[in-house]
């Protein structure tokens, strides 16, 4: 039975961690998810993306390196590059965040872009999207559906990629 | 006598403004250039399996682009964007607009398809597709160029399997194409709306 007390100790230590986690989490503000939204698309598309910001309030760059969503089982991050004239989607292994700078991801640049959609999530609806960095830290933020961005009022699309703050 | 010469030079002042304001307020609002090395036949099929040739862009304003459904950022947002716009016509100006949508995945954007993503976006637009040949062809005739990334295996997008997540590199360009089915004008997918919307009211 010293098992026993010692494992309900473990427990109520477990517990105590677990109560506090979520303002030790809240202190560790190295970086953050911001402002998203996840485009709301028709019921038999097969794709849709996600976009937010990625603050990085430390003083060293910040690698993103896995996106995932409630929504789907395959989300990859993607950028939007145009070639020669011509729009290029192309899968980002990776994610930098150069010291105290915000991402945006944003229509027409990087995205996070949600495949194999067997159910489209639901304008109205909400979607959460988790990204995690190179130390295995993860943030997760839940997204609105919407058909246009939040801000949107006839310039729908504002393509802006990085600014410092 | 002075008062009469006075009489007579504020008349002219007068006609003057008279002509100058008229000549400001009915001064031909932007005449847009007619592109003639863009259009031409083409054969395709509609969102309802009917086959249709390059005439379905007469008659009224057509705001056409290219693009695919599986394309998750550009296509969805030009597709909002062009929508928004139409809702913000009057009924009247909205009855003489159309947005028509041609992609160049034939293989996924089968006619039904189309319709019921269409759909979801507003109900004035048309969706064409066809054979890949058909495609092609009417791509080539407004300079639109689409390219299967090497992220997907096939070089032939007709043969593609049906739920490869293959994407396209391709021309982004929203045309302006008047009542004859001329090109008038050529936007970026991110296009302004107040600007398309006064060049589309030129036309009208």
């Amino acid at each position: 039975m010293i098992f026993a007390h010692y494992f309900s100790s473990r427990a109520a230590l477990t517990l105590m961690a677990l109560f506090f986690s979520g303002s030790v989490l809240a202190a560790d503000s190295s970086w953050q998810l911001e402002a998203g939204w996840v485009r709301a698309v028709p019921p038999n598309a097969r794709t849709t993306a996600a976009y937010l910001q990625v603050l990085n309030h430390a003083a060293k760059p910040l690698t993103i390196i896995a996106a995932r969503t409630s929504a789907s089982d395959r989300t990859e991050v993607h950028d939007m590059l145009h070639e020669n004239g011509l729009m290029k989607m192309v899968k980002l292994e990776r994610l930098e965040v150069a010291a105290q700078s915000t991402l945006s991801l944003a229509p027409g640049g990087k995205h996070v872009m949600l495949m194999d959609l067997e159910q489209v999530p639901q304008e109205g609806s909400s979607v959460e999207v988790c990204l995690a960095d190179t130390e295995g830290l993860e943030r997760c933020l839940s997204l609105p559906v919407q058909r246009s961005a939040p801000s949107a009022e006839n310039s729908l699309e504002q393509r802006h990629s990085e600014h410092h703050h | 006598m002075w008062k009469q010469v006075a009489g007579i030079v504020l008349l002219v002042v007068l006609a003057a403004a008279g002509w100058l304001a008229w000549q400001v307020s009915s001064s031909p609002k932007v005449e847009l250039p007619i592109n003639t090395r863009m259009g031409g036949p083409f054969t395709l099929v509609n969102q309802h399996g009917e086959t249709v040739d390059q005439s379905v862009l007469q008659g009224k304003v057509s705001l056409l682009f290219f693009g695919f459904t599986y394309c998750p950022d550009i296509c969805p947002a030009t597709l909002a964007q062009v929508s928004y716009l139409l809702n913000r016509l009057k009924p009247r100006e909205a009855a003489e607009v159309q947005g028509v949508f041609v992609s160049f995945d034939p293989k996924r954007d089968t006619p039904e398809h189309l319709k019921t993503y269409l759909q979801f976006f507003h109900d004035s637009f048309i969706g064409l597709t066809g054979s890949a040949e058909q495609v092609n062809q009417a791509a080539q005739q407004f300079g639109v160029v689409y390219l299967l990334d090497e992220h997907g295996t096939v070089s032939d997008s007709q043969s593609a399997p049906e739920h490869e997540d293959y994407l396209f590199s391709h021309s982004d360009f929203v045309y302006l194409v008047d009542q004859q089915g001329r090109v008038r004008k050529l936007y970026k997918s991110d296009f302004d709306t107040e600007e398309l919307i006064r060049d589309l009211r030129s036309l009208l």
